[in-house]
């Protein structure tokens, strides 16, 4: 079954007078379990889809079911529900709340999916530790590396059990061994916990750990990829 | 999880936290400590005003209070008195004739407003024994014909303890004129009452001025000022006669209940500019840290924070700031209070001399006298001006969109 399903994407930006046409009809099927990889130039509209996709922006036109759930059809209230129990999402920078720590960041979607303080020790503990921040729990963001920030962005996106996590250019103000380091992270998360990933980058290195790619030119799909 | 978030943010920019902080704080304390001085100036003066010049409540002839006339006395004087210190068991009850007159020695002449006392009686209620600089007050006198006047009267008239003075003054179609010894001299240090107060015996004046068993006003003298509404009410009572008025000093004192009044109105106009200065501060800095989080709170706002949450975070922040602001002020100011009570103010050093409003001296030395309800009023409002400043930020940040602050850097 799929997760998600885009019918005839559009969306424009007004940029002063000029209309950009970031997205000209994309048609796109996510299923269950993948682990897919969106390419394409700058400005070729992969954060644009990512936020139409993760519900955090609307299409100028066209349709996204997540869930088989029509996201155009939900109020605002619902989408921020939507997204906090079925989506999590890693940025590509500046993901992590300064104030707290490690443990704290991983487990605030718990928190706020209103997850009793045991249940949610239990969750984020060992994920931490499969994230490679064992012992680490306690630092504050300011006291991790760029590549370990990124691992609590992962576990704090996988905590929340969503069916899908979307990371817009996860690996993009890392350097090249610590992004392979988080894209394994990540495929193993996708092939022990199944969990649905959906990420863009301009690394073809980063790339090559995908098993489908999306190629995206001047806001349409030219291209798709599965190995 | 909201609450230690907001804890934690406030100690995140500790500097700007603490100046926030100190704003409400300062504001809280000089505001207690203005207030607690400024009734402390009023009630002085209140009470110096009533021993003076009136009493918590009078009785006098209708019509008095407006012409100051002679003529407007109260007969039977005596049987009056005691009908009014029966009204009100525990006041003292002095009678006095208030009345101007022309004051002359041989080296010149005053014109001078006389208050004609029961010289024992008169000690309990008002303070010239304090401020006399030369001789006895009026109970202490040798005999009749004594005459207390301040030091500039006597400089005027080149008088000195035991000098003669002789007093004239208009009552009917005749005037009237009698012998006075100067017994004592007193300093208030304010000119309009040393150059121009004089005390005499009550006796020696009813006599000189033909007012046989009359005087002009009896006066009731409170221990506070908090058994005013009963005694008022019991006087009223005991005086039913439509040609008597039954007053409280605030109808007696009109200047001064009037000059008190504005000058606490130009108190509050100044701690209103003062709430509304913080109030500006308080925003202006919570703006600030909100619109600085812009990045952070987009992420919060993605992952499904939802905007009321974000919008009481907010909230929370000017809460726990303004608790502790609101607690460390309310400390200095008790604190700075407590000092003013004890040691009191010295106002004519500050401000280069003693003042007086309606023939009211106010003392050079200040005591604090706080009121507790308004230091609880004081420090609630504190606590919510500080908040309510951070209503409009917390509304801008709900308001937030989160793919917008995620494009911010
Ligand atoms: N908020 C916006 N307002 C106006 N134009 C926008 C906005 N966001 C994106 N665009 C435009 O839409 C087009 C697609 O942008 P998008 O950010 O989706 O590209 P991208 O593939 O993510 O690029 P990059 O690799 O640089 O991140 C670009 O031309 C961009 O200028
Ligand atoms: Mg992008």
């Amino acid at each position: 079954m799929s997760i998600v399903t885009t019918r005839n994407l559009h969306k424009d930006y007004l940029q002063g007078s000029l209309e950009v046409h970031a997205l000209r009809g994309v048609d796109f099927t996510l299923e269950r379990g993948e682990f897919a990889a969106l390419m394409g130039p700058s400005g070729s509209g992969k954060t644009t889809l990512l936020n139409l996709i993760g519900a955090l922006d609307s299409p100028s036109s066209g349709e996204i079911f997540l869930d088989g759930q029509d996201l155009s059809r939900m109020s605002a209230a619902q989408l921020s529900e939507l997204r906090l129990r079925r989506l999590g999402f890693v940025f590509q920078a500046y993901n992590l709340v300064p104030v707290l720590t490690a443990y704290e960041n991983a487990e605030f979607v718990l928190l706020l999916q209103g997850v009793p303080e045991a249940q949610r020790r239990e969750r984020v503990m060992p994920l931490l530790a499969e994230v490679g921040l064992e012992g680490m729990e306690n630092r504050r963001p300011s006291e991790l590396s760029g590549g370990q920030q990124q691992r609590v962005a992962v576990a704090r996106a996988i905590a929340g059990q969503p069916a899908l996590v979307l990371a817009d250019e996860p690996t993009a103000n890392l350097d090249s061994k610590t992004s392979y380091a988080l894209m394994d992270t990540m495929r193993h998360l996708n092939e022990e916990h199944g969990v649905t990933f959906l990420f863009s980058t301009h690394d073809p290195r980063v790339m090559e750990s995908a098993r489908r790619v999306i190629r995206l030119v001047d806001g349409r799909i030219e291209s798709e990829d599965r190995r | 999880m909201l609450i230690r978030l907001a804890l934690r943010n406030l100690l995140r920019n500790l500097p700007r936290t603490l100046i926030s902080a100190s704003a409400v704080c300062l504001g809280l304390a000089i505001l207690i400590i203005g207030d607690g001085l400024a009734d402390g100036a009023h009630n002085q003066m209140v009470k110096d005003g009533i021993a003076a010049q009136a009493g918590h409540v009078v009785l006098q002839q209708r019509d008095w209070q407006e012409k100051r006339d002679l003529n407007l006395t109260i007969p039977d004087a005596a049987e009056m008195a005691a009908r009014f210190q029966s009204a009100i068991p525990g006041a003292t009850v002095v009678s006095r004739i208030y009345f101007q007159g022309l004051l002359t020695s041989p080296s010149g002449s005053a014109g001078v407003g006389l208050s004609a006392v029961e010289p024992p009686k008169e000690r309990i209620v008002d303070d010239i024994r304090d401020h006399l600089v030369q001789g006895t007050d009026l109970a202490d006198a040798a005999r009749g014909g004594a005459i207390v006047i301040g030091t500039n009267l006597a400089e005027t008239l080149d008088v000195g303890i035991g000098d003669k003075v002789v007093l004239m003054a208009q009552h009917g179609p005749d005037i009237q004129s009698h012998l006075f010894r100067v017994t004592g001299i007193f300093s208030y240090g304010i000119d309009e009452i040393d150059g121009f107060f004089a005390q005499i015996p009550l006796r020696d004046a009813q006599d000189f001025l033909g007012l046989h068993d009359q005087v002009t006003q009896i006066s009731a003298h409170l221990a506070g000022s908090r058994q005013l509404a009963p005694a008022l009410s019991a006087a009223r009572a005991a005086f039913p006669e439509p040609e008597l008025d039954v007053l409280s000093w605030k109808q007696a004192m009109p200047d001064l209940y009037e000059w008190i009044t504005i000058d606490s109105a130009g108190l509050y106009i100044m701690i209103m500019i003062m709430a509304v200065i913080v109030a500006m501060g308080i925003l202006n800095t919570v703006l600030m840290s909100v619109l600085e989080r812009v990045r952070e709170f987009g992420v919060m706002l993605a992952l499904g924070l939802k905007p009321g949450q974000l919008f009481r975070l907010v909230l929370w922040e000017a809460l726990f700031l303004g608790i502790v602001a609101t607690a460390v002020g309310l400390a200095l100011g008790l604190a700075g209070n407590a000092y003013f009570t004890v040691h009191g103010l010295d106002y004519a050093e500050l401000a280069g001399g003693s003042m007086e409003a309606s023939g009211v001296a106010l003392n050079s030395l200040i005591h604090s006298d706080l009121s507790p309800s308004k230091t609880v009023i004081f420090s609630l409002m504190a606590l919510a001006i500080t908040v309510i400043s951070a209503v409009y930020p917390a509304w801008r940040a709900s308001r937030l969109s989160p793919v917008d602050c995620l494009q911010h850097h």
